[in-house]
Formats: structure tokens, sequence, C-alpha cells
């Protein structure tokens, strides 16, 4: 019970803090009043209807925009938590896959499969990012899909020849497993980091959507 | 194309695999090399002595590494030695989930043919 109190407080912070203020100037306001000090402040004692119900509308219309922009901005913050989320696996994929092409157990089939379902989820995400009016900067986009434009040729371009007997090719491919040499595995090490990097850079960006 | 050719159709994820996998045979299963020869040069050449369309679906697979399609269509030309202008005249590619491999697709049938002129032409 208390602790539920306790969240219902923290949650609720500034609601609690405006009651407070407006319990105390309505009370130092109704103790001027009553005792009659000498404030400057002139009261009439009749009530004006229309400005009565003036004052009622603008109290309900305020109350009604502050709920309106709560749930907007409620809605925005679940749409960032799944849309978050979405990257967040993308995240644990390219990890896998760059753990995968590290200790040379990347099968081509995967490394073709991470290229495109990055890229479908990527633009499928920019879809939702407009759907939920969450303005991202394009660029963001447009980085990832350029890192995927350079990975691809990296992973998945072996050459046309026959079997090879003299110096090996960069990337070759045996059993249905990416083998790398040493100066490509060093460019696809950095590909995954770069591209890891842009997955960073889009969460930033919908965080700050 | 006209609008009375009849169509011949390969969707690469039902007919052939789901995961299509590195360029030649021996380097593993589901091969450009296999698909060109199984499938594709096969559909190709039937169609071009028919004037039927082949309509290839590259959608729904899990994803093409570019020695897959660059074997598969440029091999048509390398391997098979089909004339460039029959195949631009007999295929029809379908891609969606990706568009920009259609156009990967033709540049890859545009540099095998450049390459075969090249080679063609140093010959004689």
């Amino acid at each position: 019970m208390r602790k539920s109190l306790r969240r219902w407080l923290h949650t609720h912070k500034a609601e609690v803090a405006i009651t407070l203020i407006s319990a105390f100037i309505g009370f130092v306001g109704g103790l001027g009043v009553r005792f009659d000090l000498n404030l400057n402040f002139q009261f009439d004692d009749k009530i004006d209807p229309v400005e009565f119900l003036s004052l009622v509308c603008t109290i309900i219309l305020a109350l009604v925009v502050v709920f309106v922009l709560d749930r907007q901005k409620d809605a925005e913050k679940s749409a960032k938590v799944v849309l978050l989320k979405r990257v967040e696996e993308l995240h644990a994929l390219v990890s896998e896959n760059a753990a995968s092409a590290r200790g040379g157990r990347l099968p081509y089939t995967q490394a073709a499969a991470m290229l495109k379902r990055v890229e479908l989820t990527v633009n499928r995400l920019w879809r939702l990012l407009e759907g939920a009016e969450v303005t991202c900067d394009p660029e963001v986009r447009l980085s990832i899909l350029r890192q995927l434009e350079v990975m691809d040729p990296l992973l998945t371009d072996t050459p046309t020849a026959a079997p090879f007997l003299g110096n090996l090719p960069a990337l070759r491919v045996e059993n249905g497993i990416l083998l790398f040499n040493e100066q490509r595995s060093n460019e696809v090490e950095t590909a995954f980091e770069d591209l890891r990097d842009k997955l960073t850079t889009l969460d930033f960006a919908i965080i700050n959507g | 194309m006209l609008a009375s050719q009849t169509k011949m159709r390969i969707k690469i994820s039902q007919d052939f695999a789901f995961a299509p996998g590195p360029r030649y045979i021996r380097e593993g299963l589901h091969s450009g090399e296999e698909f060109r020869r199984e499938m594709l040069a096969p559909a190709v050449r039937e169609a071009i002595e028919t004037k039927q369309i082949v309509e290839i679906d590259l959608d729904g697979v899990a994803g093409y590494g570019r020695s897959f399609l660059e074997e598969a269509f440029g091999g048509l030309i390398r391997e098979d030695h089909i004339p460039h202008e029959s195949i631009l005249g007999a295929i029809s590619i379908i891609s969606n989930e990706q568009p920009s491999q259609r156009d990967r697709i033709y540049n890859y049938l545009k540099t095998a043919h450049e390459k075969e002129s090249q080679k063609m032409a140093s010959h004689t």
C-alpha cells in the first residue's frame, strides 16, 4: 500500500505540486478576505453569470488540453518503446552474425538473410515512425542502407573463377560457410562495428524524435 | 513485352529454395549455378523459342547473396551463351521487397555481355 502510494506520488509529482500550491494560494486568499487584510484587493460580492460560465469553460478547456496532451505523450512513449524493441532485435541479430564471422562459422545464407532483414526492418520501422508521428532525421535510415551496400559485397560477392590453385581470394565459401583472408576479415569486423554504430544512432533518433 | 505474350513463372522461394546459397554447386547447397542449370536456363531457352516471357519472382526468400544472383543471371551469358538481347526480351523480374535487386540483375547481365563481347573481340 505504502509502496503503491509512493509510486503514485512519484508519477504524479506535477499534479500534486500544482494542487498544493493552489490550495496554499486559496488558503492565503481566504485568510486575506476573512480578516479583511489591507491587500488592496477589491472583491465584488455579486457573481456575474457570464463571467462565471467563462471561468468554468476555461477550467474545463485547460483540463481537456492537459488530458489530451498527456494521452498523446503516453501513446508516443509506448510507440517509441515498441520501435526501440525492434531495433534491439536488429542489434542482437547483427552482433550474432559478427560473432559468427569472427569465429569463421558464418554461413553464406545467414549473412545474406541478415542483410535483407536489416534492410526490410529499417524500412518498415521508418514507415511505423511516420505513422506514429515520431520525426527522425532521414539521414539515419539512409546511412544504415548505405552501410548495408558496403557490407553486401564484403560478405556475399565471391569471384567467378575456377577452383583457386594459387593465392586464396579475399572471400571464399566452403560447405556453405564464409571464409575470409586476414585483410577481408578486418574489413568485415569494421563493417559490422559501423553497422552497430548506425543502429545505435537509430536508437537515439527514436528516443529524441 | 507484348500484352498477348503468355508467361511462365518461377517463384524462387517456392520453386527452388527459401534460402538461396552461394555461387557454385561445389560451395554449398542451393547455389546460383544450380538454379541456373536446373531452372533458369531451360526456362529462358524455352521462353525464347516459344516467344513467351519468364516471370522470375525474387520475393519471399531469406535473402540473396550477390554471387548467387550474378551466377544465375550473368551465367546465362557467360556459361550458357544465350544472347543478351534474347534474355532481355524473355525475362521479367519481380522484386517488390528489394526493388534494387531488379536493377542489379540487369546490371549483371549487361556486365557479363560486355565482358563476353570483349573476349570475343580479343579472339578475332
